[in-house]
């Protein structure tokens, strides 16, 4: 049987990246702070979680619910790890782009 | 000084106009960030942004099944040309000399079975269409939609006699050949078309996010009681 495969959109491979780098308990605040960082420009929070939704449902990632905390007005976090199909379809995508900026013909920059 | 109004209010709209299982951690998520010296304006522009990336995130979950459901209704004239003679045939001529309400299984039957056929037909070859549709359906999820459909299907066409029976159109007087005109096409994609979506909604990843949100909703009883204890100036 033929395995299907998610493509990743770019906002979601960044946001894969991201869990990845943060590693454990990874949840909405340092996620958002850290893609702006990067980004460098500040990132919708909700537009965040859209893509994290869209991540979960696809079965890339995974997340859980921590405790309520004062600061949060009693709400909970949710933490969110990357699991082996996101890996895997992380590795997939970068595969995939590598060989297309492999056949990049390289007029007037470095495309390496 | 916030305007803790202001800020409540937000709070509001985004646990309850998200409609993700995600909406309260989210919630808490812009509260910790006002706590360490986020503006309310920023606030509020996040709280819409979330709004708008939720309802976008709806839009494009229903958009192909729209798509389809609007497209494949396009069909049932053709559908109704090559399938009328079959099903003229398949009914038994005894039923329209029966008394009531017996007699009104043949009208029903004449409409009713190449229009469910045709949707569930729509149903399969949207199921059988979509890249992972059929991987994901069980036959839990295949009989919910098949079902779903025939009510779907019944009460919208009941709905629409009705309707008919209001404008005083006389369905007494109705012919076969009138039941089988453009007119009659126009109308009965109505009822068609809200079935074959009733049937291909239950294709839509809805389960793991129900199933998520049931846990999520228990979850949040106990958050709430913890919250009793826990509850800070935002609460």
């Amino acid at each position: 049987m033929r395995e299907h495969t998610s493509y990743l959109g770019e906002f979601e491979l960044m946001i894969l990246l991201t869990i990845a780098r943060l590693g454990e308990d990874v949840y909405g605040v340092p996620l958002s702070r850290e893609l702006s960082a990067i980004r460098g420009g500040d990132v919708s929070v909700g537009s965040v979680y859209a893509a994290l939704d869209r991540l979960e449902l696809k079965g890339l990632i995974a997340s859980s619910l921590g405790d309520p905390s004062p600061e949060r007005g009693g709400r909970a976090k949710r933490y969110f790890r990357v699991t082996e199909q996101g890996l895997h379809s992380v590795r997939e995508t970068r595969r995939i782009l590598s060989e297309l900026w492999k056949s990049l013909p390289a007029t007037g920059g470095d495309f390496a | 000084m916030r305007p803790i109004r202001f800020i409540a209010l937000a709070t509001w709209m985004v646990e309850h106009l998200t409609f993700g299982p995600k909406n309260e951690a989210l919630s808490g998520d812009l509260l910790e960030e006002l706590q360490l010296g986020r503006s309310a304006t920023w606030y509020w522009r996040q709280v819409c942004s979330a709004i708008a990336a939720d309802v976008l995130s709806r839009v494009r979950e229903w958009a192909i099944p729209l798509i389809f459901c609007a497209g494949w209704n396009s069909l049932y004239s053709c559908w109704n040309l090559l399938s009328r003679a079959a099903f003229a045939h398949t009914m038994p001529s005894g039923w329209t000399a029966l008394a009531w309400p017996w007699s009104a299984l043949s009208p029903l039957g004449y409409g009713i079975v190449p229009a469910l056929t045709f949707v569930w037909l729509g149903f399969l070859v949207y199921v059988l269409a979509r890249p992972g549709t059929f991987h994901e359906l069980t036959a839990q999820r295949l009989l919910w939609g098949l079902s779903a459909s025939l009510n779907v299907l019944l009460v919208s066409t009941i709905l629409l006699l009705h309707h008919f029976r209001q404008s005083r159109v006389d369905l007494g007087s109705v012919t076969r050949e009138d039941f089988y005109s453009a007119f009659h096409f126009l109308w009965i994609s109505i009822p068609l078309g809200l079935s074959l979506l009733a049937a291909v909604s239950s294709t839509i990843t809805r389960t793991p996010r129900l199933m998520r949100r049931q846990r999520l909703s228990r979850m949040q009883i106990t958050g709430r009681i913890q919250r009793t204890v826990h509850s800070g100036p935002l609460g």
